[in-house]
């Protein structure tokens, strides 16, 4: 049994301790606000799977390169690490040193990608909240894991628990994308395996939210997803090079983290104004 | 003298009163009418204190030859509001991005500053300001309508220099020449709306649409995003927050004319509001973005003002 296999079973689980249930990805507040319609007959339901199918690829767009930014940096400071064979001290100062790149290298970005969620308060509220789940998640369950023994694994947790404290003291906001770059670097698991699962679990969230908004039943809904497959292979294929650029200089046809999807935020942002919700965002 | 496309404002304050320089090179024309500012609000209660100081007012129109903008075009807008001052910069009518003709020399080959890596066949608009200490910036352009083809990119980028500075950022679009049945047929609008403090990136708001992906945009044809941060918006702030702590939403069949949200922001003490509304005609955008904006009157002033409000 593969452990990186393993570990990409565990992060699809939709059991996963992280909050993200409470989360709609916005259907809710576009099927109140009328986007999607509810009760979707079987011929009607071009509204509900164009949802998902531009809301998927805002994903992929837009929070996709950070995820795959920060797992980028991380990794690469990892992987110099290399073997764990080091002694003591000269291992350690360099250990630390790993730390404090990966550090610096999230800060940065997750603090770009807070400005970029900055006119989207919704969104933001619902990102923290499960980036916090997932950093907690690693704290305070795989750090303790067997696997995550040895030098590796040391940095990681040193790297995880600073995360943590800086959260707390409003230094950092720990974004779900960005969270999720890093704790798959911490678990070695690759790039493009990561960015398969980011997808799915938002696509899973979705559906899961569809079913608990009625728009989809259960069963409907896992052949729906069965073909969202082809989306998401689609959708990596022409999205998952992207990376982000710091400065709109070096970006000025909109090839890196962008924004597909005007209407979804203006829903989004409605949320709050719902009479009656059943989901936080 | 600029480079073709290239123009600067300059606005600021001395000695009490606005000096405004400005510059432009073909296909950019930027011209500035004289605007009055109001007389100072009579200091008659605790009220006073609290309420904007009203900044001298300068007015420039951001005009391109033609009234459109062609592939291969840079644009690029540099402005400097100063201290004290409030700079309104307004368009006269739409700005029209047409698309690719092959027989049309780009206006950028004869901008020597011009990188030669950059698509001759996407045009360009970079609008990037600084605003003083308690200055603002109100940046109020008709839409953008890109034509059916074209490829189109914008930036418009506010430096703030500390908390007390402001912006109104008004960035809206529509679907296209919806008289000729074009809708949503341009092959690219690429828009970006940056605001930094001292340096830092504080607020980016980067869309992107593209053939081929606007579904949920078919019973849009107005869309606008609205940015207004700082303490000279905060009345107008308030408002748009009240109005949406006031709206119940259920769930309802039929869609509404103008839907919208509001969105609070607070960065490294900069707050105010992130407003998106969309529409089925420009006219329905325009006036409800009007409406909500009156109290800026307050800030700039009734001459500066009604050269907004009764634009178009």
């Amino acid at each position: 049994m593969d452990k990186e296999t393993w570990l990409l079973w565990m992060l699809a689980d939709s059991q996963l301790p992280t909050g993200g249930f409470v989360a709609s990805a916005g259907l809710e507040a576009a099927v109140q606000g009328g986007l999607v319609r509810e009760n979707i007959a079987d011929d009607d339901k071009d509204a509900f799977t164009g949802f998902i199918y531009d809301s998927t690829r805002n994903q992929a767009r837009f929070a996709l390169p950070f995820c795959s930014q920060v797992h980028d940096q991380a990794a690469e400071q990892l992987a110099q690490l290399g073997e764990e064979h080091g002694d003591g001290s000269s291992s350690s100062d360099s250990d630390s040193v790993a730390a404090e790149k990966i550090l610096d290298d999230i800060r940065r970005i997750d603090a770009y990608h807070h400005a970029m969620l900055a006119s989207n308060r919704v969104a933001m509220r619902a990102s923290i909240a499960q980036g916090g789940g997932l950093l907690s998640l690693f704290n305070r369950g795989y750090a303790h894991a067997g696997m995550m023994a040895g030098r590796r694994g040391r940095v990681c947790e040193d790297i995880a628990k600073r995360l943590q404290r800086l959260a707390r003291l409003g230094e950092i906001r720990g974004h779900w994308a960005t969270m999720f770059g890093f704790v798959c670097a911490a678990l070695g698991i690759s790039c493009a395996h990561m960015q398969q699962v980011f997808l799915f679990q938002f696509v899973r969230q979705v559906f899961s939210a569809a079913v608990r908004l009625n728009l989809v039943g259960p069963l409907r809904a896992q052949t729906l997803t069965c073909d969202a497959q082809q989306l998401v292979s689609s959708l990596l294929e022409q999205h998952g090079h992207r990376r982000v650029a710091f400065d709109s200089e070096d970006d000025v046809f909109g090839e890196s983290a962008v924004y597909t999807e005007p209407m979804l935020e203006l829903f989004q942002g409605m949320h709050d104004r719902l009479y009656s919700r059943i989901f936080n965002s | 003298m600029p480079a073709p496309g290239e123009g600067t404002i300059d606005c600021k304050l001395i000695a009490g009163r606005l000096y405004q320089t400005i510059s432009s090179a073909y296909p950019l024309k930027i011209i500035s009418p004289k605007a009055v500012a109001n007389s100072p609000i009579p200091n008659d209660s605790d009220d006073s204190q609290q309420r904007q100081k009203p900044l001298e007012p300068a007015v420039g129109y951001i005009l391109s030859y033609g009234g459109g903008i062609v592939h291969g075009d840079q644009i690029n807008v540099r402005a400097q509001v100063g201290s004290g001052c409030a700079l309104i910069l307004l368009t006269q009518g739409s700005t029209k991005v047409y698309r690719h003709r092959a027989n049309r020399p780009p206006s950028y080959l004869n901008n020597p500053t011009n990188d030669a890596k950059l698509d001759i066949e996407q045009s360009y608009q970079t609008v990037d300001i600084s605003v003083g200490p308690n200055g603002l910036l109100c940046l109020l352009p008709d839409p953008v309508t890109c034509f059916k083809d074209a490829l189109y990119n914008q930036r418009q980028i506010v430096r703030l220099a500390d908390a007390s500075s402001s912006v109104v950022l008004l960035d809206w679009m529509t679907s296209g020449r919806m008289s000729r049945g074009e809708r949503w047929e341009f092959a690219k609008y690429f828009s970006v709306n940056v605001v930094e403090l001292g340096g830092r990136v504080i607020v980016r708001d980067a869309l992107i649409l593209e053939k081929g992906g606007l579904v949920r945009l078919r019973d849009v044809d107005a869309f606008a995003f609205l940015l207004v941060l700082g303490p000279a918006g905060k009345e107008v702030a308030g408002e748009f927050l009240k109005e949406q702590r006031e709206m119940r939403i259920r769930a309802f069949r039929k869609r509404e004319n103008i839907v919208w949200s509001v969105s609070e922001v607070d960065e490294f003490g900069v707050a105010g509001v992130a407003v998106r509304v969309a529409g089925p005609t420009t006219e329905d955008v325009r006036e409800w973005i009007k409406c909500r904006l009156a109290l800026l009157q307050n800030v700039v002033g009734d001459s500066a003002w009604s050269m907004y409000f009764h634009s178009s």
